[in-house]
C-alpha cells in the first residue's frame, strides 16, 4: 500500500492525480476504513480499552479520565 | 475550526500528555485509541510471536496493550517519540517489545509457557505465522496512518464537502444519488471531490504524513 501513497506524495507537486493513480489511492483509503470499522467493533479491543481506562482512573482518580 | 497545523501521532501523544486540558485530552484519546490500538495489538501479537509464545493467553496480550498505552499517557517512557528520529510505528514496535519482554520475565511459569508454544508448532509454521502476523501488522499500522489522513482532511473541508467525498468515493455510491440526496449539481460534487482529494495528496506529502506513508 506504501507505493500507492510514494505515488500520491509525488504526483502532488503536479496536481491533479492521475485517474488511476487516484482510485487506488481511494481504494486504499476504503480499506483502511473497512479496517479500523471492523476494529471498532472487536469485543477484544473493547475490553483492551476498558482495562487501560480503569488503570488510568485508579491512578488519577481526580483527573481527567476515560469513560469505560 | 482545524488547527493551522495537522494532528499527527507526535501531536496526539502531546496532547494526551496533558490530562488537565480535559476537552482536547478526551479528543485526543478517543482519536488514539480508534487509529492506534488495532496497530498496537498487532505489534503485540507479532512480539510475543518473535518470542516464542504463540498461543499467548488473550489477558497477557491485553495487559501489554494496557501496558503501552498508559506509558505513553503517563509519559512514563525516558524513551520518548522524536518524530525526527523515525516513524511513529517504529517507535511503537519498540516500545511494545519490552513490555512484551517484562510481562515475560514476570510470567512465573514463563519457560514452560514458551517451550510449549514451541512444541505446538513446527517450524514452517512458525514462520509462515510470523509471516502472516507481519502482513496484519502492517496493513494494521497502514489502515492507522490513513484513517488519522482523513479525518485530518475531515477537519480542513466543509461537512458538506466532505459528506460528497464520502458517499461517492469511500461509500462508492453513484453520483446521481449523490446530486439529489445532496441537492447539488454535478459540477459541484465533482468540485467536493476534487477539494478533498486535494486536501488529502497536499496532507499526504506533508513531512510528519510522508513520513509514515513511505517505506
Amino acid at each position: 500500500m506504501s507505493e500507492i501513497w510514494e505515488r500520491v506524495i509525488l504526483e502532488t507537486s503536479a496536481p491533479p492525480l492521475s485517474p488511476g493513480l487516484e482510485q487506488e489511492a481511494i481504494e486504499a483509503l476504503r480499506r483502511a476504513r473497512i479496517f479500523l470499522e471492523k476494529a471498532a467493533h472487536d469485543p477484544e479491543l473493547a475490553r483492551a480499552r476498558d482495562a487501560i481506562a480503569r488503570r488510568l482512573r485508579s491512578s488519577d482518580p481526580g483527573g481527567s479520565t476515560p469513560q469505560a | 475550526m482545524a488547527s493551522a497545523y495537522p494532528d499527527t501521532p507526535a501531536t496526539l501523544l502531546e496532547k494526551l500528555a496533558h490530562r488537565e486540558l480535559e476537552a482536547p485530552w478526551h479528543e485526543a484519546w478517543q482519536t488514539f485509541t480508534d487509529l492506534y490500538l488495532p496497530a498496537i495489538r498487532w505489534s503485540v501479537l507479532r512480539s510475543f510471536a518473535r518470542c516464542n509464545w504463540h498461543r499467548t493467553p488473550d489477558h497477557m496480550v491485553e495487559d501489554v496493550i494496557s501496558d503501552v498505552v498508559v506509558a505513553l499517557v503517563r509519559g512514563q517512557e525516558k524513551f520518548h517519540y522524536n518524530p525526527e528520529e523515525g516513524r511513529f510505528r517504529n517507535y511503537i514496535k519498540q516500545l511494545v517489545h519490552w513490555k512484551v519482554i517484562d510481562r515475560i520475565k514476570s510470567h512465573p511459569g514463563r519457560i514452560e509457557a514458551g517451550m510449549d508454544g514451541l512444541d505446538a508448532h513446527t517450524d514452517e509454521s512458525v514462520e509462515n505465522g510470523l509471516e502472516s502476523l507481519a502482513r496484519r501488522e502492517d496493513e494494521a499500522w497502514e489502515a492507522s496512518t490513513l484513517g488519522l489522513l482523513l479525518e485530518e482532511v475531515r477537519r480542513r473541508v466543509s461537512p458538506q464537502t466532505y459528506m460528497v467525498f464520502e458517499m461517492t468515493k469511500l461509500q462508492n455510491r453513484p453520483a446521481e444519488d449523490v446530486m439529489e440526496e445532496m441537492g447539488m449539481t454535478r459540477s459541484a460534487v465533482d468540485n467536493a471531490n476534487h477539494r478533498v482529494m486535494k486536501a488529502l495528496s497536499r496532507l499526504a506529502s506533508t513531512t510528519a504524513f510522508k513520513r509514515e506513508l513511505m517505506s
